[in-house]
């Protein structure tokens, strides 16, 4: 592993320099090329190109390309956040965003590139084509993860969208769509053996105009949901296209595939579901709790990194919320010794 | 008001899909504000230097790292345009120095305005990386 660190007094000052300083061959390097994310945040306004691209690296499953935060740098770290709200707050832990010009904030062009507990904001104001967090729009890559981050955008582009070759995976994540009009929440149109795992898709309630549909699958082939959430307001249809396998999924469109069920109460599921006041963590007694499926390969910790089950059974989408008797994560700063609590 | 990190060393993929996307000598990695606390790998990798553009917008200077994309909007190369790190390097020891630049010293440049069209871009400094390791 050949971790540095990005950021004010870090290996590297900006993410552009961490990623530009990776081996062309990352496979000959006989390493991981692992970037620790301070917990800053990283902001550009106004440009037209992403704030960062990986890509141009050989890379095979044990070498790899991943960026993550440092230890104790993340949102899941922060000592408040299982009372947080669960949502983009450059306040709680390390974060990337872009506000104006018209592209998205992470491109994603290299194969296993891995990504993890990070905060990625994109508010473009231009006309842009991609969306905004998060674009893999290539198609030439996989074995791509994404795990336990927090994506928001304002815009009515997609929060994320992965058009992977081969199997790639998106998990334990928050995408918040907060955009006027847009056209969904997330797309992986003409992809190829996508998985998502406990994430919660969500579209805010108060919106004039909802998106078209949460979830563009067009022309995907092997897709694959497990305990996902997809909560979209007054949108009434969750996919573009019937294919696909779903399981244990919740929504609250009347629209669903078969192994969503549908018509859930979005105010009942999770803490607040309006933009301004946006909180993503599961209501007690909402119909996210315990009903998901067992799946310790992929969840067995929740974006907060609390194990799961904590009930009965596993959630739905990306928080487990904390149940009598079951077990919290204490966030690593407070493991000091002498610490009494 | 901006810095720019700039590579001056080819980074070469034997694959000819993947060199593409991998940058080149004058390929501009980040734009940064006046002032920018770069750390030490950043100014001592020799296959980068910093070029400082004083008083002078990030805007202006945003195109050079603009990526290359196809018509379907995919990335095919990493940067559209280069920085012309050479003929800008030989215009300030033309207008500073008889000598060659030593690493860690600077050069102060001439206006660039005839070859960019803008009025008002002055003065660049390229900041050479210290090659030697600091007692």
């Amino acid at each position: 592993m050949t971790d540095k660190t990005i950021g004010t007094g870090g290996d590297y000052s900006t993410l552009q320099a961490w990623e530009d300083a990776k081996p062309a061959d990352i496979v000959g390097s006989g390493s991981i090329w692992r970037g620790l994310q301070k917990n800053q945040n990283f902001d550009v306004t106004g440009s037209v190109t992403p704030i960062l691209v990986i890509a141009g690296s050989t890379t095979d499953a044990t070498h790899y390309t991943e960026l993550t935060t440092e230890t104790g740098a993340s949102f899941r770290d922060n000592a408040s956040v299982q009372s947080n709200a669960l949502k983009y707050n450059a306040s709680n832990g390390a974060s990337i965003s872009q506000d104006g010009g018209s592209a998205n904030v992470i491109e994603i062009e290299e194969n296993f590139f891995r990504m993890s507990k990070l905060q990625v904001k994109g508010t473009p104001t231009g006309g842009s084509n991609y969306p905004t967090c998060f674009d893999g729009l290539s198609g030439t890559y996989g074995g791509v993860i994404i795990d336990g981050c927090i994506f928001e955008t304002h815009n009515t582009n997609y929060v994320g969208r992965l058009q992977c070759a081969s199997a790639s995976v998106l998990k334990n994540c928050v995408l918040a769509q907060l955009g006027e009009s847009a056209g969904a929440i997330f797309g992986c149109s003409f992809s190829t053996n996508l998985a998502t795992y406990n994430n919660s898709f969500v579209a805010a309630d108060d919106l004039t105009t909802p998106p078209a549909n949460l979830f563009n699958n067009d022309f995907a082939s092997g897709y694959t949901s497990k305990n996902d959430a997809w909560y979209g307001g007054g949108t009434t249809t969750l996919r573009t296209s019937s294919n696909g396998t779903w399981t244990t999924g919740f929504s609250d469109c009347s629209t669903v595939p078969t192994g969503v069920t549908g018509s859930g109460s979005f105010s009942g599921a999770f803490q607040n579901v309006n933009a301004s006041t946006q909180d993503w963590r599961a209501k007690t007694g909402g119909n996210l709790i315990d009903n998901g499926t067992t799946d310790s390969t992929n969840a067995p910790v929740d974006i907060a990194g609390t194990s799961r089950p904590s009930g009965s059974a596993y959630d739905i989408g990306a928080w487990e919320l904390v149940q009598a008797g079951g077990s919290v994560r204490i966030p690593a700063l407070l493991f000091m010794e002498g610490y009494t609590g | 008001m901006a810095e720019m990190l700039v590579r001056i060393v080819d980074k070469i993929n034997p694959d000819p899909k993947l060199d593409l996307l991998c940058r080149k000598r004058g390929d501009v990695v980040c734009i940064m504000p006046d002032g920018h606390g770069w750390s030490e790998a950043e100014i001592t990798n020799p296959e980068w230097t910093i070029v400082k553009f004083p008083g002078v917008s990030r805007d202006k200077l945003d195109h050079f790292i603009h990526v290359d994309r196809n018509q379907d909007g995919k990335l095919i190369r990493r940067c559209a345009n280069s920085f012309d790190i050479d003929t800008h390097e030989q215009r300030a020891q033309a207008r500073t120095l008889a000598a060659p630049l030593q690493p860690g010293e600077e050069a102060i440049g001439v206006s660039l305005a005839s070859e960019w069209g803008e009025s008002d871009i002055q003065t660049m400094t390229i900041v050479k990386p210290a090659l030697e390791q600091k007692s």
